[in-house]
């Protein structure tokens, strides 16, 4: 739910039970107005014909006002102190001009003359008028309501959308950043509103302090990485020179061996890291047009070579060319880690497919588990650990991608582990 | 032959120098800029070894001085800094090779000894024992008679012509032949029997070297 749609959903559902409530009791507060003034003048009209009736003057007949009606009739004592003295009542009245029914307001009083006689009079005003006027009420306060509620939507939503803009360009902005990224500045605006200044700067500071942060720890690695060369160096050197000594026992030949092993391995890993913080620093920049179809067939004739004791099944399945304006190195760091992947954790007398479309890659081969499609492709996360395996294969694969907007996937179907790269 | 090291590690320029003394190279070293910039301007060097971060100067300065005195030494730049805008304007500058720290001794050997071959002139073949090896047009001759190998066999062979009586392991062998692609190979059975081919052949030829197996490490080229 955009902020937009819970504002203004939110605007409706209170205004319009404010707005209700305010009806309902505008309506109520007119009617009851209305009806007071309408008692008022019924008990006026009653005490003038009792006036009239007393004075033994002649009342206006009754039809010669057909809204107004009245009924005088004498009653007996009895009669008179059993009904109330005066009271109001709603009911049907029979108006003869129009031969029928309407519903009126009655006021009903009981009076004696000088010469001790009871006389009950009813008073009647009929009330369509009342109603026609409840209609006119209902059907103006609706018409109200409703214009109200939309010039208010319609003036939120200009105001919304012009006044919240630095919010929108910030979240913009925050979609397209990517840390590290030399050419993504923090974010700018030219709003008055104080909560969208702090709002920038806090962010900016934040970037900018986390942009440090990750350009230490990218020096760091770098460094490290460098430092870390040269006494290598002298390691491998003199376990080398010890090695081409003549003499030397078998036993410790082999242990140096395997010292050297070792040495090659973190060598191998320095390199590694050097080579992933430089793809992460975009140091390569020099780009040709890679046919991948070509690039494929060639590396994976050697690490067929190397993997043969696998006595893995490896076809390529060319469905059209897949071409790339990229790195040379890096392009054929990106297949040759993919294809070793692929090698390495297949099982013996597995399957592997390239399927090559124009438009994708596909690498797919047979494996037990599915991976964590979450962990796979960062550092040093590797599944069943093998001893040979540095963790980093796939995550050079994803940096590789990152760099060019390629996008990787990952899945497991049917006992197969599936690499697709897509290019968008 | 004379080689000057200019590294400003001291531990490293010792075992370079003790390995490459080993061939019976006279060997100098110079620890900083400013002594290497003497010494190349004093005396004349076959070959020099050139650190391209000196304490007190770049070694690219050093390398362009060089060149600009027209002087006529090898060059090879070992640099701890694996980055391909050094080796190009190292190369560019007129570097005759690049090799990334760390490096292999016997690597470094068989670099200096086809950087001299390439800039001597004339000589475009690797001799051992009676083995003629032409890397141009890819043959081998035993005795002056011409070896059949194929592509891989041929590689495995100038490889180790070119490290010669130094103890090879398999993942140096696997990467100098193969490339960087065998690095996490699990089993090294694809370079036996590249190898055992090969032993088998130059047998047969009658060659006076052979590659021997060292207790299941790896490999040395020897003469017989």
């Amino acid at each position: 739910m955009t902020l937009s749609t819970k504002i203004f959903s939110q605007i409706l559902v209170f205004f319009t039970a404010i707005m209700s409530v305010w009806a309902v009791v505008f309506y109520f507060v007119i009617m009851n107005e209305v009806r007071d003034e309408t008692d008022d003048y019924l008990q006026i009209y009653a005490q003038q014909i009792i006036t009239l009736h007393n004075a033994g003057s002649d009342i206006p007949p009754q039809k010669v006002v057909s809204n107004n009606s009245y009924v005088l009739r004498q009653i007996s004592q009895k009669e008179a102190q059993n009904l109330p003295h005066a009271r109001f009542f709603e009911e049907e009245i029979y108006i003869p001009v129009k031969n029928e029914t309407e519903p009126a307001r009655t006021y009903q009083t009981i009076f004696g003359d000088t010469e001790g006689r009871f006389y009950l009079l009813k008073v009647s005003v009929p009330t369509v008028e009342t109603q026609e006027l409840q209609f006119s009420i209902i059907s103006a306060i609706s018409i109200l309501i409703v214009i109200l509620l939309m010039v208010l939507l319609f003036v939120n939503y200009f105001v919304f959308r012009r006044e919240m803009k630095p919010l929108y360009a910030l979240l913009k902005w925050f979609r397209n950043y990517t840390i590290g990224q030399k050419e993504a500045q923090t974010p700018e605006t030219h709003t008055n509103i104080s909560e969208f200044k702090h709002l920038y700067e806090a962010v900016s500071s934040g970037v900018k302090k986390n942009e440090a942060i990750f350009e230490q720890q990218k020096q760091f690695i770098n460094n490290a990485s460098h430092e870390l060369q040269t006494p290598l160096a002298v390691c491998k050197n003199r376990l080398e020179m010890l090695l081409d000594k003549e003499n030397l026992p078998e036993n410790e030949v082999m242990e140096i061996a395997k010292i050297e092993n070792q040495i090659d391995k973190i060598i191998k890993l320095n390199k590694t890291l050097l080579f992933l913080s430089k793809i992460d620093n975009q140091q390569f920049i020099e780009k040709v047009e890679i046919n991948f179809n070509d690039l494929i067939t060639d590396i994976s004739a050697d690490i067929q070579e190397i993997y043969a004791h696998k006595n893995i099944h490896f076809e390529i399945e060319n469905n059209g060319i897949f071409q790339l304006y990229m790195n040379e190195i890096l392009a054929a760091s990106l297949v040759s880690n993919l294809l070793k992947n692929a090698f390495i954790h297949s099982f013996d007398n597995g399957i592997f497919f390239v399927i090559i479309n124009s438009d994708k890659l596909v690498f797919c081969n047979s494996g037990k588990d599915s991976l964590d499609k979450e962990f796979i492709f960062k550092r040093f996360y590797s599944a069943g650990s093998k001893e040979n395996s540095s963790g980093l294969g796939l995550a050079i694969v994803e940096s590789i991608c990152k760099n060019y907007s390629l996008k990787i996937d990952y899945e497991f179907k049917n006992s197969n582990h599936f690499f697709t790269i897509q290019n968008p | 032959m004379k080689i000057l090291i200019i590294e400003d590690d001291r531990s490293l320029c010792e075992v370079i120098q003790q390995s490459l003394e080993k061939e019976r190279y006279i060997i100098e070293t110079a620890a900083d800029f400013n002594s290497a910039a003497m010494k190349t301007a004093i005396y004349k060097y076959d070959c020099i070894l050139l650190d391209v971060m000196l304490p007190d100067g770049s070694g690219l300065e050093l390398l362009k001085k060089i060149k600009a005195e027209n002087l006529q030494e090898n060059i090879i730049i070992i640099s701890a800094k694996d980055s391909l805008d050094d080796k190009l304007s190292g190369l560019n500058t007129g570097a005759d090779d690049y090799l990334p720290k760390p490096f292999h001794l016997a690597e470094l050997n068989a670099r200096i000894r086809s950087v001299v071959r390439r800039n001597s002139g004339g000589q475009n073949h690797i001799v051992f024992g009676n083995i003629k090896l032409q890397p141009n047009n890819f043959q081998v001759f035993i005795n002056e008679k011409l070896l059949e190998l194929n592509r891989k066999e041929f590689d495995v062979l100038h490889f180790f012509i070119n490290r010669p009586n130094r103890l090879l392991n398999k993942e140096i062998i696997a990467e100098g032949v193969w490339g960087d692609s065998v690095d996490q190979a699990d089993n090294f059975d694809f370079i036996y029997s590249q190898i055992k081919n090969l032993r088998k052949k130059l047998q047969t030829a009658g060659a006076t070297a052979e590659i021997k197996a060292i207790y299941g490490i790896g490999y040395k080229f020897i003469e017989l």
